[in-house]
Order: C-alpha cells, then sequence, then structure tokens
C-alpha cells in the first residue's frame, strides 16, 4: 500500500502571542489519488495548513502540537535535509501567484532543470528533454518554445501550467494547491483543474486544493473538508457536504459561493435603465509600443453605458479591460478615440476625474499603510471649501452609507479585514458624488462570504443614488448576479455586447462561448438545485 | 548578523560617546581649559600631563582647548552637508521619479557623471576656483554629495508611485503636491535618514581630508583634520598631536554609523511589519 498524507491535531502558534491557536486540531488524511478539497473563507488557516506540512511556516509561528506524517516519515521533527528531499520530490506545491514564484531572469527550461537535477538526478541535454517532455504533459501547445521562454513572456494560465510542470517535475506523490486558479479566469481554472485530475488518474497523485471557492472544486473533488478560524468544521464525501452542509458556516459559503442570477434584467431589478447615457466611448485606442508593432492595448471600443445600468466586463487577463478603466478614468491618454461622460466635456478636466469612480482589486494596497482611515478619506474632499465639521460629517455619513463602524475611521489599514477596506473604498469614491462607479476585480481578492456582501452593497448604491456600475471581472458568477448587460474584451478588441440574459443563453464570439460553457458546473451537479433541495 | 544584544549594546554604547562628544564641543568655549589660541612657547610639544591633559602643540597651545574647538567646525560641517545634501538629493530624486521622461533621463544622467567623478578630486577643483572657507567648502562637498540619496530617492519614489493609494489619490483628485508631500516623502523617510547617518561619517572624513590638505579652514582657526596635518612633523616627538584628533573623528565617524545602521534596520523592520499585516 502506498504511503498516505496525514494531519492529526495539528496545532499552531505565534510564539510572540500567547493566547488561542491559530490551528487548532486540525485533521486530515489524503490517500494516493484522492483529490481533497480544503475550503474556507480569508483567515481561515487553509494556507498555514499547507505550509506547516511543508515546513515553511513563516517566522514567529511554530507547530506546538499534532503530527504530519508522511507514510511512517513524521514530518514535524524532520530535519532541513529530509526536509528537502520531500518538498519537491515528494510533496509538491501550486501557489496562488505562478509568476511570483518563477525568477524573472531564467528561462522556464531552466526552473524545470532544477527539481529534474534534484530529485530525478537528471543533467544537461536529458534534463532539457525531460523538461519539454514535462511541459508537453501540462498542454503546452509548443513545448520547446515554452521553456525556452521567460516567466514574463507567458500567459496567466500558461504560467499556472508552468508552474505544474515544475510542481510535477519531481515525481511527487501528493500535491499541495493553494488556490492556484484564484486568480484565473474560468476557462483557465477548468484546464488547470483537469490537469490536476488526469495527473491524479493516471499515476495516483494525492492532491490537496485549497480554495474558498466550494462551487469551482465541487466537481472534482472526492471529499471536502471545511475550515474556520483555524478549526475543521466540517468534512464529508463532496456530494454529501453540498447537499447536506451541517455546519451553518458551510451553508453560508456554499450559498455565497452560488450566486443566484437576479440582475439579468431591468424589469426584474426593479430600475429602469433610462437610455440616456452615462458615459460613452467612441473608437478609443491605446497602444503602449508605438514604435513596435505591438498589438493595441485597447483597439478602438466604442460602448455606451446608460444611466443606472450595471454592465459586466468580462475578458482574460491581458484583454484590455482594465486599460479601458484607466482610460476612462483619466490615468492614461487614449491615442485615438473620445471619452464623453454626461453633463461634461470630452476633456479629461477634474470634474471629469471625480465623476468616474474607480474600487480597486487590492483592498491593501489601495490606502496609504500610514495613514488612518480617515486621513485616507479627507483626501478628495480638500479641494472643497468645506469646514471641517461638515468634512466630518460627510465622511461619516459616507462610512455609514457603506455599512462600516465610523470607529474605524481612526484604524489604520493593517487593523482593518480586506472586506472593511473594500468597502472603505468604496466609501471615499462616494464622497465625490460620481455618476459612474467602475469596479476592478473588486471582489476576487475577497473570499465568498464577503464577495457577497460587498455585491449586495453595491447593488444597493445602485438602486438608491442611480449609479451606474462597471464591473471588470474574470467570474462569470458575478456577472450573472449583477449585471444587465455584459460586454466581452478580446485581444483589445469589443468582440461581444449583449444583456446578460441573452449572452448566457446564445454567446455569439467564440471567446464568448468558451467562457460561458467553462462557467457550467459540470458532472451533473447542479449546485444551485442541491441547495435549494436541502433548504 | 550578530546577535541582537550585542548590536543593541553597541548602539547604546555609540549613542553615549557621541552625546558626551556634542555636548563637550558644544560647550567647549566654556569648559575648554585654555583659550585655543593661547601659545604658551616654553612648554612646547608636552607630553599629557595634570596642567595639559593630552599636551601641547608646536606652538605650545593646549590640544585638548584645540580638540574641542576644532570639533565645532568639523562637525557642523558635516552636519550641514549632510542636511544639504539629503535635501537635495532627495528632491532631485523624487522630480525624477514623478515628472519621468526627459527630466528623468537628464537628472539620472548628471548623476552618472557626478559618480565617475572622484569626490575629493572635484572638491579640491571647487575649492581651488572658488577659495577656502565654510561656504565653499561646504558647496564642494554638495556637488558630488547629493547624488547617493538622488538614486536612493528614485528608488523608492518610483516604487511608491507604483503603488495602488498613489492611483486611488489620483483618481479622487488629489493635485501632485498632496500625492508627494503626504503619500511619497513620509514612505521615504526612514530609509533616508538611515543613509543620512551613514553618509555623515564619510562627509566627517571629507572634511578632515580637505582640511588636512589645507584646503578648509585657515590658521589660526583650526578643525581635526589641520590639526593632524599641523602635528604631523612632530609625530614621533609628540604623538598625542596626531592620535588626539584622529581618533576623534574616528570615534565620531563610528558611533553616527552604526546609529545610522541601526535606525535603516529598524525602519526595514518596521516597513516589513506594515507590509505583511
Amino acid at each position: 500500500m502506498r504511503d498516505h498524507l496525514t494531519v492529526d491535531g495539528l496545532t499552531v502558534r505565534d510564539t510572540a502571542r500567547p493566547g488561542a491557536p491559530l490551528l487548532d486540531g486540525v485533521a486530515l488524511d489524503v490517500a494516493p489519488g484522492e483529490f481533497v478539497a480544503l475550503v474556507g473563507g480569508s483567515g481561515s488557516g487553509k494556507t498555514m495548513t499547507a505550509m506547516s506540512v511543508l515546513g515553511l511556516l513563516p517566522q514567529g509561528l511554530a507547530v506546538s502540537g499534532g503530527s504530519i506524517r508522511l507514510g511512517e516519515t513524521e514530518l514535524t521533527t524532520a530535519g532541513h535535509a529530509e526536509l528537502d528531499r520531500i518538498r519537491g520530490g515528494r510533496i509538491g506545491m501550486l501557489f496562488q501567484q505562478p509568476k511570483r514564484m518563477f525568477n524573472p531572469n531564467r528561462r522556464i527550461g531552466r526552473h524545470l532543470r532544477e527539481p529534474l537535477k534534484l530529485h530525478a538526478g537528471l543533467r544537461g541535454t536529458a534534463a532539457q528533454r525531460k523538461a519539454i517532455e514535462l511541459l508537453a504533459e501540462v498542454g503546452f501547445e509548443d513545448p520547446a518554445a515554452g521553456a525556452r521562454s521567460f516567466p514574463h513572456q507567458l500567459s496567466g494560465g500558461m504560467a499556472q501550467r508552468a508552474m505544474a510542470a515544475l510542481a510535477l517535475a519531481g515525481r511527487p506523490d501528493f500535491l499541495l494547491a493553494d488556490e492556484p486558479t484564484s486568480a484565473l479566469d474560468k476557462v483557465l481554472e477548468r484546464q488547470i483543474l483537469q490537469l490536476l485530475d488526469q495527473e491524479r488518474r493516471d499515476r495516483g497523485l494525492g492532491i490537496l486544493y485549497i480554495t474558498h471557492n466550494l462551487a469551482s472544486v465541487a466537481a472534482f473533488a472526492d471529499r471536502v473538508l471545511v475550515m474556520e478560524q483555524g478549526r475543521l468544521v466540517e468534512s464529508g464525501p463532496t456530494r454529501e457536504v453540498l447537499a447536506q452542509p451541517k455546519s451553518p458556516y458551510t451553508r453560508s459559503l456554499l450559498e455565497a459561493s452560488i450566486l443566484q442570477p437576479h440582475g439579468t434584467s431591468s424589469a426584474r431589478n426593479g430600475v429602469h435603465a433610462e437610455p440616456e447615457a452615462a458615459l460613452s466611448l467612441r473608437g478609443v485606442s491605446k497602444s503602449f509600443a508605438p514604435r513596435r508593432k505591438a498589438r493595441a492595448a485597447v483597439d478602438g471600443v466604442s460602448l455606451e453605458l446608460r444611466k443606472g445600468e450595471i454592465l459586466g466586463v468580462l475578458g482574460q487577463s491581458g484583454s484590455g479591460k482594465s486599460t479601458l478603466a484607466r482610460l476612462v478614468l483619466g490615468l492614461e491618454r487614449a491615442d485615438a478615440g473620445t471619452v464623453a461622460i454626461a453633463g461634461t466635456g470630452t476633456a479629461h478636466t477634474a470634474s471629469m476625474c471625480r465623476a468616474v469612480q474607480l474600487v480597486f482589486q487590492e483592498p491593501y494596497d489601495s490606502f496609504d499603510p500610514r495613514m488612518t482611515l480617515r486621513s485616507s478619506l479627507e483626501a478628495p474632499l480638500r479641494q472643497s471649501p468645506l469646514s471641517n465639521e461638515e468634512r466630518e460629517g460627510r465622511i461619516r455619513a459616507a462610512v455609514v452609507e457603506v455599512g462600516l463602524d465610523p470607529a474605524l475611521l481612526d484604524h489604520r489599514p493593517r487593523q482593518c479585514s480586506g472586506g472593511q477596506l473594500q468597502r472603505a473604498t468604496i466609501a471615499r469614491a462616494l464622497l465625490l458624488e460620481p455618476q459612474v462607479l467602475i469596479c476592478d476585480e473588486a471582489t476576487s481578492a475577497l473570499d465568498a462570504l464577503t464577495q457577497r456582501t460587498i455585491l449586495d452593497l453595491l447593488r444597493r448604491l445602485q438602486r438608491e443614488r442611480g449609479l451606474s456600475l462597471v464591473m471588470i471581472t474574470h467570474d462569470m458568477d458575478v456577472v450573472r448576479y449583477m449585471c444587465q448587460r455584459v460586454a466581452v474584451m478580446y485581444q483589445g478588441s469589443l468582440v461581444e455586447l449583449a444583456d446578460t440574459g441573452t449572452f448566457f443563453s446564445a454567446p455569439q464570439h467564440e471567446h464568448s462561448r468558451a467562457l460561458v460553457e467553462a462557467s457550467i458546473p459540470c458532472k451533473g451537479l447542479h449546485l444551485g438545485r442541491l441547495v435549494s433541495a436541502a433548504d | 548578523m550578530c546577535n541582537v544584544r550585542t548590536r543593541i549594546t553597541a548602539d547604546r554604547a555609540a549613542l553615549a560617546v557621541l552625546a558626551v562628544v556634542v555636548l563637550a564641543v558644544a560647550a567647549a568655549p566654556w569648559i575648554a581649559p585654555y583659550a585655543p589660541e593661547a601659545q604658551d612657547l616654553a612648554r612646547r610639544l608636552a607630553p599629557p600631563g595634570p596642567e595639559h591633559w593630552l599636551g601641547t602643540d608646536h606652538l605650545g597651545r593646549d590640544l585638548l582647548s584645540r580638540l574641542l574647538d576644532g570639533g565645532r567646525f568639523s562637525m557642523l560641517m558635516a552636519v550641514a552637508a549632510t542636511v544639504l545634501t539629503a535635501v537635495l538629493g532627495t528632491a532631485v530624486g523624487v522630480a525624477s521619479a514623478r515628472r519621468r521622461g526627459w527630466l528623468d533621463e537628464f537628472l539620472t544622467r548628471s548623476n552618472d557623471v557626478l559618480l565617475a567623478l572622484p569626490e575629493m578630486v572635484v572638491a579640491l577643483f571647487i575649492v581651488a576656483a572658488m577659495g577656502t572657507g565654510f561656504g565653499p567648502l561646504l558647496i564642494a562637498l554638495t556637488v558630488t554629495g547629493w547624488t547617493p540619496f538622488a538614486r536612493l530617492a528614485r528608488t523608492l519614489a518610483y516604487d511608491v508611485s507604483a503603488r495602488g493609494f498613489v492611483e486611488a489619490a489620483r483618481v479622487v483628485g488629489c493635485p501632485p503636491s498632496f500625492i508627494v508631500f503626504r503619500h511619497i516623502l513620509p514612505h521615504l523617510a526612514a530609509p533616508m535618514l538611515g543613509q543620512a547617518t551613514l553618509r555623515f561619517g564619510q562627509l566627517l572624513i571629507s572634511v578632515g581630508a580637505l582640511s588636512y590638505l589645507g584646503l578648509g579652514v585657515q590658521p589660526p582657526q583650526s578643525d581635526w583634520g589641520s590639526m593632524l596635518a599641523a602635528a604631523q612633523p612632530y609625530a614621533e616627538r609628540a604623538p598625542m598631536g596626531i592620535i588626539a584628533p584622529g581618533l576623534a573623528i574616528f570615534l565620531v565617524a563610528l558611533c553616527v554609523t552604526l546609529i545610522g545602521q541601526h535606525a535603516t534596520a529598524a525602519a526595514r523592520t518596521k516597513q516589513e511589519a506594515v507590509a505583511h499585516a
């Protein structure tokens, strides 16, 4: 019988801070050829569990109890040399941001030769041949070219495939995958999952797959473990957990990960989109390398955003979505075309800048870590001739409007959660009374529960203030949940613009079809139905 | 990396020594046993003793009094040059990073050119052209001294400018001055301070070197460098004339550098804590 990876009663503490442990009695077992999903909100201890297994806990944290065994080997007490052999050799690891895990100065092939040398003893041309073989195995169409390329030349999906090749190079028995697809769109997520599934079938790879999105792994996982605040709150076969979640936390995670569509038509949404345009783009183009024959980042996009409308902008990373947003915001200057906002001219003036506001993807990066939230929120009001009391009043009102406690205003960003900061970003935008709010992947860094609350907040603001929203996202569920119309960007061009209902039932463009197909839960598991049955 | 306790002890000792030296030098007119120019030709090149603690020089002047008096010029010069170069360098670096384009290109290339020229040779040239004294010497040290600050400030300002909160500030319509003063400079402060303390030590030595070469203060005023130069011919008969000012330069430079390293390390730790929290 082959070895199992067994974690028993694992407890991890912060050595500097006595008190409640960060991980409390976590127990799990991964058999060869098994696909186990470890699910939980951010901060629930999923990543910490994986890091404990590999002996890679950050400084200051230590395993204070329990055991981690790989077959007969105890990993909590293993020495450096032994752990080095195990990492990569017997347990591989996939990370969330593959590009950050590659050395930008080294070609992919050279990255791959390293584990091949360490764990398989291959050198020179033999190693290079094997590296190319591995790349072919993970789905590179031209593996030889892939091996020659540098990390920055790969797309996000390809980089994650290369990472998978790297993790599998040492022929490990187990793979720890820490949100490897959270930053990818659904099509790529599906491909990576299929790739891992294939490895598990072919050679009995045991997989521990960490994610905050229960629905995305439902089709592949044999078992699901749910973590909350450092403890396992539920475990069982996938079907059982999905059909009859025992803990309320699992249930809320599940509900949050399945966004029921009810924003598909304006009638259903209770708001009649006015035909008047809040924002209109005419033939907008932008290219970043004018001298080379590079493809334009945004290529002749014409688009109209109606007042009070929620428009979804879909597209792969690099398709020009974010550049389009930056052009509208006046952060970049268009090479050609015009951007017009209702009530203002076409020039990029300060007043125009204020009428369109932005919510960023990364909540912790959108605030200066040195400033309190109050100082950050005061910044946009500095030009206005308000008295201190009026200013404070406005800030409080905005903070309350987005559902934050005004006491948080005296906190610094790192004392707040991602969800709180995202609310604060929205409050900061609202202070300027914008007409249009652009959300650039505003919820993709958040766990499913928080994502849901932020989306609901945005819907409420759209209803109450008559805001027009642009949701830039790769998450089809967000689009289905929020948007009335969908625009699809592909290689800098707008390839499709349709009502959400029409888009999902009859996508026109080839790329749209791929996006829609990948977003449908497979293997006959229709999650929505399962949950409503459980209710 | 040496262990934490040694480091903290070293820092405290450095701070204590520096405090004593600064106080003594500042209070020189009141605590010095003799006037720095008072000659006692009967007691030339006297060894250390109860009357003259460090002995006397070739004109019979009290070495301790001259050491205290000379420290004022050396340290004041080094402080002034450090502050001036730090402010100038930071301004140039931030301007480069914010304006980009031809200005950045021009400032960076000028920086490279100045880095290629030996600091001492440029200083010699300027002093030769402008004459000696506090002003010309300060200019001589500043002309090349700003370059390390500008390099550091430019790199850091580039990094901070790329952060999301700077973009966020632009989106809500904050003027560039607000972004520079409220977002960028506070993030630069700690590393620039660390750099400044490291540079202070080097500048103190440069001041000494220029004075040693006769390009700094002119007699009868003295500083540590010129004292060294004056005592050199009598090194065998009265070694204290060299040891005392040499040791003073060495000690102050060492103390400030140690404190600077500690400050830089502390700032880095704090920034990491902010980044990881």
